[in-house]
């Protein structure tokens, strides 16, 4: 599926990246000049960010087997970070889960940290690139950042959730109270209902007769 | 705009505590706060003036101030309790529930 962060290693022949058009996906925004941050790791630029309609892609500028896309499917969260003590630089901070739920506690390598996306190995580099949970990107360019995470949240609203992926339902919680009013019949409007004598009084609470233990 | 029986009920009734300030508890256990700016069809969230709940443990995330979440990874909405009039509310779900 998404999958999460992945490693992009080939480009087209114009140096952007290889579109899926047959999923209809085309570049929504540019910004060159981006720093990228995944997880713990140090800042790697510079890069050229491309947004298109499914992916954040980020390539760089000097290595051109190096870069880096995550499915906005898989993009839990993005924000625009102004606080020094986060990140000395004013940036896009994105959340990125590329898991099916369950199980998170990965048996990792070497790193003791402890943190909950500590992919580094004790080399400090990054090895496995689905398991990146944070990632932070940093325009030279500070002043783009309002129109930039604006393109974030207008290509993240064209990419819900397919058809068929949430079948069945989560679990409900209900109000006790209001489930027993409502399976008796009561009164909606009267939310004091004791609960112990309506059972005590309606005859289908009583115990079934011995003999005939239907249902 | 179609939207499945529920999730209308909870954009519209979202809709109506835009400028309130919420709770939102994702998935992965993180809970941020802030002013809800606005909320789509798909239940997207975006806040405002955020700050996470728990600093200690997403020490990276503290105040960022505009937030986009998508709305499939969100467990919860905690509600302001002055912004809950939860009579409206109550015949608004048992309506939907009954598909009226």
């Amino acid at each position: 599926m998404a999958g999460g962060l992945v490693s992009v290693t080939e480009r087209s022949e114009h140096g952007g990246p290889c579109l899926d058009t047959a999923n209809e996906e085309s570049v929504a925004h540019i910004q060159p000049s981006v720093g990228i941050v995944l997880g713990e790791s140090s800042v790697q630029q510079p890069g050229t960010l491309y947004v298109t309609t499914r992916r954040l892609v980020w390539l760089s500028d000097d290595d051109l087997e190096c870069g880096y896309a995550v499915n906005f499917l898989s993009l839990t969260m993005h924000a625009i970070s102004r606080d020094q003590d986060a990140y000395p630089q004013p940036c896009i901070y994105t959340q990125i889960d590329g898991c099916d739920d369950e199980d998170e506690e990965y048996e990792e390598n070497g790193t003791d940290d402890g943190a909950d996306d500590e992919v580094l190995d004790n080399r400090g580099i990054i090895d496995d690139f689905s398991r990146v949970t944070e990632m932070r990107l940093i325009p030279t360019d500070a002043s783009s950042l309002d129109h930039l995470f604006q393109v974030l949240c207008d290509c993240a609203a064209l990419n819900p959730d397919p058809e068929g992926e949430q079948e069945g339902e989560g679990e409900w919680f209900f109000d006790q109270h209001e489930v027993m009013s409502n399976v008796i019949g009561g009164d909606h409007a009267n939310n004091h209902i004791d609960l112990a004598e309506l059972l005590m009084q309606d005859p289908r609470f009583e115990d079934a007769d011995e003999e005939e233990s239907e249902e | 705009m179609l939207l499945p029986g529920f999730a209308m009920l909870f954009f519209s009734y979202f809709k109506e505590l835009v400028g309130k300030e919420v709770t939102v508890e994702l998935k992965n256990d993180l809970a941020i706060t802030g002013i809800l700016h606005s909320v789509d069809q798909y239940l997207n969230i975006k806040l405002e003036n955020t700050r996470v709940v728990d600093e200690a443990k997403y020490p990276h995330m503290l105040s960022v101030k505009n937030c986009f979440i998508r709305g499939s990874v969100v467990r919860y909405v905690q509600l302001p309790p002055d912004g809950v009039d939860v009579d409206i509310l109550h015949d608004a779900t048992r309506r939907e529930a009954r598909g009226a």
